[in-house]
C-alpha cells in the first residue's frame, strides 16, 4: 500500500466514523439532548467537515506527489514478533502471573531482537524481576497481575 | 546463571501460594472500589492497622480500583477467588444503584456481607453569600425559581438525597451532575450554584470557616462536629439520607473463614484506638453487624429502585 | 512562627524525610504507572508511626520528586513516567536522538527547580488571595480553558494540509474521550459492555501505547541504540546549559502556577499551555519537535509549577488541586489538620515547615538531577535488544498498575499500533493527545454550563472570567492562522 492510499483509507474511515457518531446521539436520553449530545453531534460534524476537506486537498495534490510506500515497519519480521509476543504476554498474565509469563517474554523478546549473551540475557531478566519485586511488591505494595494456574 | 533463573522461577511459583489450615497465612487483599486517598481509602488503611492488633501476623494489601462508581471494584471483589484472601469494601448508595440500573454483574447475593463500619450524613449546603439560611427559606426559593444544586453523579447518595427532597417537597431542582465532591466544593464556594447535596465530611470545614453555609443535616440527630446545623426533621422536613461503607467478602468463602473475619471486622469497630483515629480524621463511625447491615442495604435497594422506576438514568 | 517553623524543618529527622521522600518521588514519577498519588497514599499510615509534620515532609518530597521524576524517561525512552512529561517527550527524546541527551535531562531539572521554587514562593507569600481566584473558574471557564488547550493545536501544524490533519487528529482525540459514562444523564455510551471503559478509555494506558510502545515498536528497526550516528559520551556528559531558556522557563512557571491553582487535572494541560506559548513566542519556532530545549524547558517548568499552585486551593480552602493533592489532603485530615484559616494560624508551624520543606525537595532534586543526568543518559546507548523489551514490560506494568486492569494492556497496545500508522500518514499524536486530556474538561463544562445556564447559551459570554479567556484564546489562534494564510500566499505568488 502506498503512503497515499493508507491516507485515502483513514479518511474514509473517519468520515463513516463522523457519520455513525451523529446518528448515535439521538439514542441519547432527551434530558441531554441539548447538552452532551449537541456536544457530541457538533465533533461528528467537525471530524466530518474536516475530514472532507483534507479528502479535497488528497484529490487536489491528485499524481503530483511521487508514490511513496507506506512501510509501518522497517524490519517486519522483528517489529510483527515483538507485537504478537507482547499480545501473548499480555494474555497470559491472568493465567500464569507476573513474574513466570514475564520471566518468559523477556528473553524472547531479547532473543528475537538480536541479543545473543546467555549471560546478558539472564543477568538483565533477573535483575528486572528483582527490581520490580522490590520496588513495585515490596516497598509501595502495587498488586501485580495474579494468576490463576496455581 | 542458571541457578538465577531456576531461583527467580521458584519465586514466582512461591508467591500464589494455596490456601491452607491456618488462614490466614499469606496476604489478604483488600479491594477499594475508589481511588487512593478518599475516605474510603482512608477508612481501610485505619482498618488494617487496627486489624494488626488483632492479628498480629496477618498482612494485608490495599488493591485501589477506582472508577465507574465504585462499579469496577465492587464486580472485582464478587469475581475475587473465594479462598479468603480477597475481600473488599463496599459503599452506598452506589453498590445498590448499579444494581438497579441494570449494570452490574453482581447482585447482593454476589457478596457476603461482613458489617458497616462508616458513614458519612448527607447534607445540603448553599454559598456563603447565599440569602438562603435555612430548609424553609430554600424551598420558598426552590418554588419561585428553579435553583441549580450539584449532586455527585447520577445514581450517588447525593442524588438519591436530592430526589427524596424533591419527592417530599414538590420542589424540582435543576440537578447538575459533577465529577465529585471537589467539583461541588469549588462550586458552592465560588457560588456559581444556588446549593449543593453532598456529604457532611467534604465541607464541615468549608463551613465552619465560614466559607460555605450548611442549612441542613440529612441525618436523625445533629452532628457533634457541628452542633448548630439542625437536622432536616427538626426544620419540619424529614428527610435522612446517609452513605455507608462497609466490608465483604465474596459469597462463596469458607464459612469457617467468614467467621473469622466477621469477628475481625466487629472488634476493630469497637477498638478505641480505631475510633480515636475516626474521630481524629473526621470519619462518622457507624457500626452495623453483618446481618443489620445487610437488612440496610436490601431496604435502601428497594427504595433506589423506586426513583429509578420514576426516572431512570 | 516562620523561624520556628524552619527551627523544626531544621533537624536531621526532618531533612531525611524531605530526602527520603524526595528521592522515592524521582522513582515513583520515573517509573510508567507508578503515580505520585499511589505513593502519598500509601504513606498515609506510616505517618502514624511518626510525627504528623515528618510523614508531611515524606509527602511533600515525593511530591516534588515524582513531578520531575517523569521526565527522566519520557526524554531518554519517550516513555512519560507521569501524564504531565508527555510534552517534555515531544522535545527530549529527538534530542536524545541526537546523541544530546545530557543536556535535555539537565534543562529539564533546571527548568523543574525554577518551576517548584516559583510556585512555592507564590504558595507561601499569597496563597489566601489566590485562592479566591481559583474559585472564580466556574463550569464555563473550564470549558473555555480546555478551548485554550486546544488552540494548542493549531500552533502545532505548519502548513494548511498539516493544519487539517492536525485538526482531525485533535477531533480524534476528543472522540475517543466520548467513551464512557455520559457526565450528565450518567448513561453508558460506547462502551461495548466492558467495564473497564464505564470510566472512559483511560488516559496513561493510551498515553504508554502511544508514546512508549509505538517508540519501542519502531525502534526495532535499528541495530545499535536509540542514539543516532556515533554517540559523543564527552558532549552527553557536559554540554553546557543552552542560552535563551530563561523566557520558556519564567513563562511556563507562570503558566504552570496559574495553571495549577485551579481545581481539576492541572499538571499534564499546564505542562501543554506552557509548552504551545513558548512556542509561539519563541524566536526559532521550526526546531519545535525537533528537539527544541525551550520545549523542555517550559513544559517542566509548567507541570513543576503545578505543584505549589495545586496546594493554594488544597491548604486554604480544602479544595484539591489535583489528584496527588487529593491523597495529600487525606493526609492531612487523618492527622486532625483540617485546611482553612487555622492551618495558617493555630498549626501554622506544621503548615509553614510543609511548605518550605517544598524549597529543600527543589533543591534536592536539582543536585541530585544535575549530578545523575550523565548516567542516566547513558541508557540511550543501552543496545535496543535489551532496552526494547525491558521497556516493552515496564510499558505493560505500567498500563496496568494505573487501574489494575488488564483490558488497559490492550489499549495500549492497539494505541501503539494505532500511533505508528497514524504518525505515517501525516497526522499529530500531540493534537490528538491533547484532545484525548481536555475531552471530558471540555465536555463537562460545557454541558454544566448549559445546566448552570438554564440552557442559555449567553453564560459562555456574560462573565468578565470568560470573556478574559476569550480574548487569551483568539491571541493564541489569530497569529498562526495568519501566518499560515500569508505562507500560502506566498507559495501561490511563486507559482
Amino acid at each position: 500500500m502506498t503512503r497515499r492510499q493508507a491516507e485515502l483509507l483513514l479518511l474514509c474511515g473517519f468520515l463513516i466514523l463522523a457519520v455513525l457518531l451523529y446518528r448515535s446521539t439521538a439514542a441519547y436520553p432527551p434530558t441531554v439532548q441539548n447538552s452532551t449530545a449537541r456536544y457530541v453531534r457538533f465533533l461528528g460534524l467537525a471530524l466530518g467537515f474536516f475530514s472532507l476537506l483534507e479528502l479535497g486537498l488528497w484529490f487536489r495534490k491528485g499524481a503530483a506527489v511521487k508514490a511513496e510506500k507506506l512501510a509501518v515497519a522497517a524490519v517486519p519480521g522483528r517489529f510483527w514478533g515483538l507485537f504478537i509476543l507482547l499480545v501473548v504476554y499480555s494474555a497470559s498474565l491472568t493465567r500464569a502471573g507476573f513474574y513466570l509469563a514475564s520471566a518468559v517474554f523477556l528473553p524472547l523478546a531479547m532473543l528475537l531482537l538480536g541479543a545473543r549473551k546467555p549471560l546478558t540475557i539472564v543477568l538483565t531478566t533477573g535483575g528486572v524481576l528483582l527490581f520490580i519485586y522490590l520496588v513495585f511488591a515490596r516497598l509501595l505494595a502495587v498488586p501485580l497481575p495474579a494468576g490463576t494456574l496455581f | 546463571m542458571r541457578k538465577i533463573m531456576l531461583l527467580l522461577i521458584v519465586l514466582a511459583l512461591a508467591f500464589p501460594g494455596t490456601a491452607l489450615a491456618a488462614y490466614p497465612e499469606k496476604p489478604i487483599t483488600i479491594i477499594v472500589p475508589s481511588k487512593a486517598g478518599g475516605s474510603t481509602d482512608t477508612t481501610a488503611r485505619l482498618f488494617i492497622k487496627a486489624a494488626k492488633k488483632y492479628w498480629p501476623k496477618a498482612e494485608f494489601v490495599i488493591k485501589n480500583i477506582g472508577g465507574s462508581g465504585g462499579q469496577k471494584g465492587f464486580e472485582e471483589i464478587a469475581r475475587a477467588r473465594p479462598d479468603g484472601y480477597t475481600i473488599g469494601m463496599i459503599f452506598t448508595t452506589q453498590v445498590v444503584a448499579h444494581i438497579v440500573a441494570k449494570r452490574a454483574r453482581y447482585t447482593l447475593d454476589s457478596f457476603h456481607i461482613m458489617g458497616n463500619a462508616m458513614q458519612d450524613p448527607l447534607i445540603i449546603a448553599v454559598p456563603a453569600k447565599s440569602p438562603i439560611k435555612n430548609l424553609k427559606d430554600f424551598v420558598q426559593a426552590a418554588k419561585a425559581k428553579s435553583l441549580t444544586a450539584a449532586v455527585n453523579g447520577i445514581g450517588s447518595d447525593d442524588f438519591i438525597a436530592a430526589k427524596k427532597f424533591e419527592l417530599l417537597t414538590g420542589v424540582k431542582f435543576n440537578l447538575m451532575p459533577t465529577r465529585g465532591s471537589t467539583e461541588q466544593k469549588a462550586m458552592i464556594l465560588g457560588g456559581h450554584i444556588d446549593a449543593s447535596f453532598m456529604n457532611l465530611s467534604q465541607l464541615q470545614a468549608q463551613h465552619k470557616a465560614g466559607k460555605a453555609r450548611i442549612i441542613a443535616i440529612l441525618a436523625d440527630k445533629r452532628s457533634e462536629i457541628l452542633p448548630d446545623v439542625k437536622t432536616a426533621a427538626e426544620q419540619g422536613y424529614p428527610v435522612s439520607m446517609t452513605a455507608t461503607r462497609g466490608f465483604v467478602a465474596p459469597a462463596k468463602v469458607d464459612k469457617k473463614i467468614l467467621a473469622k473475619l466477621d469477628d475481625l471486622v466487629q472488634k476493630v469497630n469497637h477498638d478505641a484506638d480505631f475510633a480515636a483515629a475516626c474521630d481524629k480524621g473526621v470519619l462518622f463511625r457507624l457500626p452495623m453487624t453483618g446481618p443489620e447491615y445487610r437488612q440496610y442495604l436490601e431496604q435502601l435497594q428497594a427504595e433506589v429502585q423506586k426513583f429509578y422506576d420514576q426516572n431512570p438514568w | 512562627m516562620i523561624l520556628q517553623a524552619l527551627h523544626e524543618l531544621l533537624t536531621p529527622v526532618s531533612l531525611l524525610a524531605i530526602f527520603i521522600g524526595t528521592t522515592s518521588g524521582i522513582i515513583v514519577g520515573g517509573m510508567p504507572g507508578l503515580t505520585a498519588t499511589m505513593a502519598v497514599a500509601l504513606l498515609i499510615p506510616v505517618t502514624f508511626a511518626l510525627q504528623p509534620l515528618t510523614g508531611l515532609l515524606l509527602m511533600g518530597g515525593v511530591y516534588c520528586g515524582a513531578m520531575y521524576g517523569g521526565s527522566i524517561p519520557a526524554i531518554l525512552l519517550r516513555t512519560p513516567g507521569t501524564p504531565a512529561a508527555v510534552a517534555t517527550a515531544l522535545e527530549g527524546y529527538p534530542l536524545t536522538q541526537q546523541g544530546r541527551g545530557g543536556l535535555a535531562l539537565k534543562v529539564s531539572v533546571v527548568a523543574s527547580f525554577a518551576g517548584g521554587m516559583f510556585s512555592a514562593f507564590i504558595l507561601l507569600l499569597t496563597a489566601p488571595l489566590l485562592a479566591t481566584f481559583a474559585l472564580k473558574f466556574g463550569p464555563p471557564e473550564y470549558f473555555l480553558l480546555a478551548l485554550l488547550g486546544l488552540a494548542g493545536i493549531v500552533s502545532m501544524a505548519e502548513d494548511e494540509s498539516r493544519l487539517v490533519k492536525a485538526l482531525i487528529s485533535g477531533l480524534l482525540g476528543l472522540v475517543m474521550a466520548v467513551v464512557g459514562t455520559d457526565p450528565i444523564s450518567g448513561m453508558l455510551r460506547y462502551t461495548m459492555g466492558i467495564t473497564d471503559l464505564y470510566d472512559g478509555i483511560a488516559f496513561m494506558p493510551a498515553l504508554i501505547g502511544m508514546f512508549s510502545i509505538s517508540q519501542m515498536l519502531e525502534l526495532t528497526g535499528e541495530a545499535g541504540g536509540i542514539v543516532t550516528g556515533e554517540p559523543q559520551l564527552d558532549r552527553l556528559k557536559r554540554e553546557p546549559l543552552p542560552p535563551g531558556i530563561g523566557k520558556p522557563i519564567a513563562l511556563g512557571s507562570i503558566v504552570g502556577t496559574i495553571i495549577g491553582i485551579l481545581p481539576g487535572e492541572g499538571a499534564t494541560i499546564a505542562a501543554f499551555v506552557s509548552y504551545n506559548i513558548a512556542r509561539r513566542r519563541s524566536k526559532k519556532p521550526e526546531l519545535f519537535g525537533k528537539g527544541n530545549p525551550e520545549g523542555i524547558a517550559a513544559a517542566e517548568a509548567g507541570n513543576n509549577g503545578c505543584v505549589g499552585g495545586s496546594l493554594v486551593p488544597t491548604l486554604t480552602l480544602g479544595i484539591p488541586g489535583n489528584s496527588v493533592a487529593a491523597a495529600l489532603l487525606g493526609g492531612l485530615l487523618i492527622h486532625g489538620l483540617i485546611p482553612g484559616p487555622e492551618l495558617f494560624t493555630r498549626y501554622g508551624v506544621t503548615t509553614y515547615a510543609f511548605i518550605l520543606s517544598l524549597f529543600i525537595a527543589n533543591v534536592i532534586f536539582l543536585l541530585l538531577g544535575l549530578f545523575m543526568a550523565p548516567y542516566f543518559a547513558r541508557i540511550s546507548l543501552t543496545p535496543t535488544a535489551l532496552l526494547i523489551p525491558v521497556v516493552c514490560l515496564f510499558s505493560v506494568l505500567g498500563s496496568y498498575a494505573m487501574n489494575n486492569s488488564i483490558v488497559d494492556i490492550f489499549i495500549a497496545l492497539i494505541c501503539g499500533l494505532a500511533a505508528i500508522v497514524l504518525q505515517k500518514t501525516g497526522f499529530s499524536l500531540g493534537a490528538l493527545i491533547l484532545g484525548l486530556i481536555l475531552g471530558p474538561i471540555a465536555e463537562t463544562g460545557f454541558a454544566q454550563a448549559l445546566i448552570m445556564g438554564h440552557g442559555s447559551y449567553a453564560i459562555f459570554f456574560n462573565r468578565p472570567q470568560a470573556v478574559i479567556l476569550w480574548l487569551i484564546i483568539l491571541l493564541l489562534l489569530v497569529p498562526p492562522l495568519v501566518q499560515i494564510y500569508q505562507r500560502r500566499r506566498r507559495r501561490s505568488d511563486t507559482a
